[in-house]
């Protein structure tokens, strides 16, 4: 009997607790963070190509459609009420981040905020994307700027004489094999690139204008290429603040009007099971270097947003 | 429904004699009872003290993991556990061992009025209590599960450890040799450069 009496106290305790969680559960909860205000952290590491990037077994890595997504999914989160670019990236291609950054701006017309916060570049392709949001953070020493559009070209005629090398072609149009490396350019092939390029540079020169604000001749004067440090950068107009990420997390808060220490999440951080995985540009560029010294890949015909030399 | 109670009093207080019973009696539905109840009614509590806190994803996805979790661990568990006894020379049945880890994941109802403590506790105290009452919690189940299998197969509580940590035990070792496997396959190791 007295087993009984003892299981059975136990049972009154469990339901009466049980009773207490559902009636008055959120009672108990009323001091705290129920739904804590939550900031997304974007990282926009590397050079800005389009496509996937590098595909695993757990997803994609790299690549603007992997950013795109994390874009998508900050912008679903309700919890997340901002979201921060931690740019890390010399520029890309002109394409690739006019897309992500026409994402960014369909982000904010959502009605969240985006804020930039630099690392240790920031630039061209790079600044394109920061341009698109609402405020930029870079570091005083930061390399941001070199606002510009670029074609590469690379003109082998002369080894491809001294090797032997002569390459014939069947073309359906008298531009289709524009910019080949075995031949020099005509004048007429120039005119074209230098107007595409110019097309581009006055579309990134409107991003700039908009994003910053600025008078667009104002931008074309700061956008001869030239890259400019953190300091320099917020002297000109454009950046914001001077601060490092956790000044651009508190400035994103206050922004954003959350009270108290808000909740960071963290989009395409690589966990181990990624790591071993697939995904690791660590071992990539290892290949890369061991196994093809000798390779030319260049195979990019789009033009590009990028310091020349980083 | 008395002997239901009385067996959980048992297997709370007296533990390796109250298997010993259970295993002999074969109890499985008293001990299918025992079991749903023990994983049932924490699974309602955690959802109630997850749904204010939690985004409806992961307490859904908690209360899967639980259920799924906890059915698995008795039915393969018990299979698993018999065979290892069996073969570091226990002697028993499989149906008693079913039943009687049935009765193990009783504890586990405890987790209902510690929350409800948890609730009233700082917010910096409350995950602390949870997480040292939990702990409590687990190493009590895995106490009982212990004392059942050495019950069941009458062997010693040491052979019962070491029965009880077999699958583990193998467990980790694969792990480590599809590890050790699967990094060498997906690993170029650099042939030589190119001249």
């Amino acid at each position: 009997m007295r087993k009984r009496t003892v299981v059975f106290i136990l049972a009154v305790i469990v339901i009466i607790s049980l009773g207490i969680l559902s009636c008055a559960g959120p009672v108990f909860n009323k001091g705290r963070n129920v739904a804590a205000d939550k900031i997304a952290i974007i990282y926009v590491d590397g050079v800005i190509m389009g496509g996937r990037g590098q595909s695993s077994l757990l997803g994609d890595y790299g690549g603007t459609d992997y950013l795109i997504k994390q874009l998508h999914e900050a912008r679903d989160d309700k919890s997340v009420k901002a979201i921060i670019l931690r740019i890390n990236s010399p520029g890309g291609s002109a394409p690739a981040s006019q897309e992500v950054g026409e994402e960014i701006k369909k982000v904010r017309d959502s009605g969240k905020l985006v804020v930039t916060s630099m690392g240790d570049i920031a630039a061209s392709g790079g600044y394109w994307l920061a341009a698109c949001s609402d405020k930029i953070y870079a570091n005083p020493a930061t390399l941001t700027g070199s606002i510009g559009v670029y074609m590469p070209y690379a003109n082998w005629e002369e080894l491809y004489k001294k090797i032997g090398i002569r390459q014939e072609k069947i073309k359906s149009g008298p531009h289709k094999d524009i910019l080949s490396p075995e031949r020099t350019m005509t004048e007429e092939e120039r005119a074209i690139i230098q107007t595409m390029v110019d097309d581009m540079y006055n579309q990134f020169v409107t991003v700039v204008s908009e994003g910053r604000k600025m008078d667009p001749n104002r931008v074309r004067e700061l956008a001869d290429g030239r890259i400019y440090t953190g300091n320099q950068a917020k002297a000109l107009g454009l950046v914001d603040e001077l601060g490092n990420l956790y000044d651009a997390i508190d400035g994103t808060a206050q922004l954003a009007g959350i009270k108290g220490k808000p909740e960071i999440k963290e989009y395409g951080k690589n966990s181990p099971w990624s790591m071993l995985m697939g995904g690791n540009d660590k071992l990539e560029i290892l290949h890369k270097l061991l196994l093809k010294p000798l390779e030319n890949e260049m195979p990019i015909a789009a033009p590009l947003a990028i310091p020349e030399k980083w | 429904m008395g002997a239901i109670l009385e067996d959980v009093y048992d297997v709370l207080f007296h533990p390796q004699a109250a298997f010993g019973r259970i295993a002999a009696e074969g109890k499985l539905s008293s001990a299918l009872v025992v079991f749903l109840i023990s994983v049932f009614v924490p699974m309602w509590a955690i959802y109630l003290g997850l749904k204010v806190t939690s985004s409806p994803h992961s307490v859904g996805l908690v209360m899967l993991l639980q259920a799924i979790g906890s059915v698995a661990m008795w039915l393969l568990g018990t299979a698993v556990w018999h065979l290892c006894a069996e073969l570091l020379g226990g002697q028993g049945s499989v149906k008693g061992l079913l039943a009687a880890l049935g009765f193990v994941h009783f504890p586990r109802i405890l987790i209902v009025p510690l929350w409800v403590v948890a609730t009233w506790l700082p917010d910096a105290v409350a995950p602390l209590f949870l997480a040292g009452t939990g702990a409590v919690l687990a190493f009590w189940i895995l106490t009982l599960q212990v004392l059942a299998i050495s019950a069941v197969y009458e062997i010693s509580r040491a052979k019962a450890v070491l029965v009880f940590l077999t699958p583990v035990l193998f467990f980790i070792g694969a792990i480590v040799l599809i590890a050790f496997f699967a990094g060498a396959a997906m690993i170029q190791w650099p042939m030589g450069i190119p001249n």
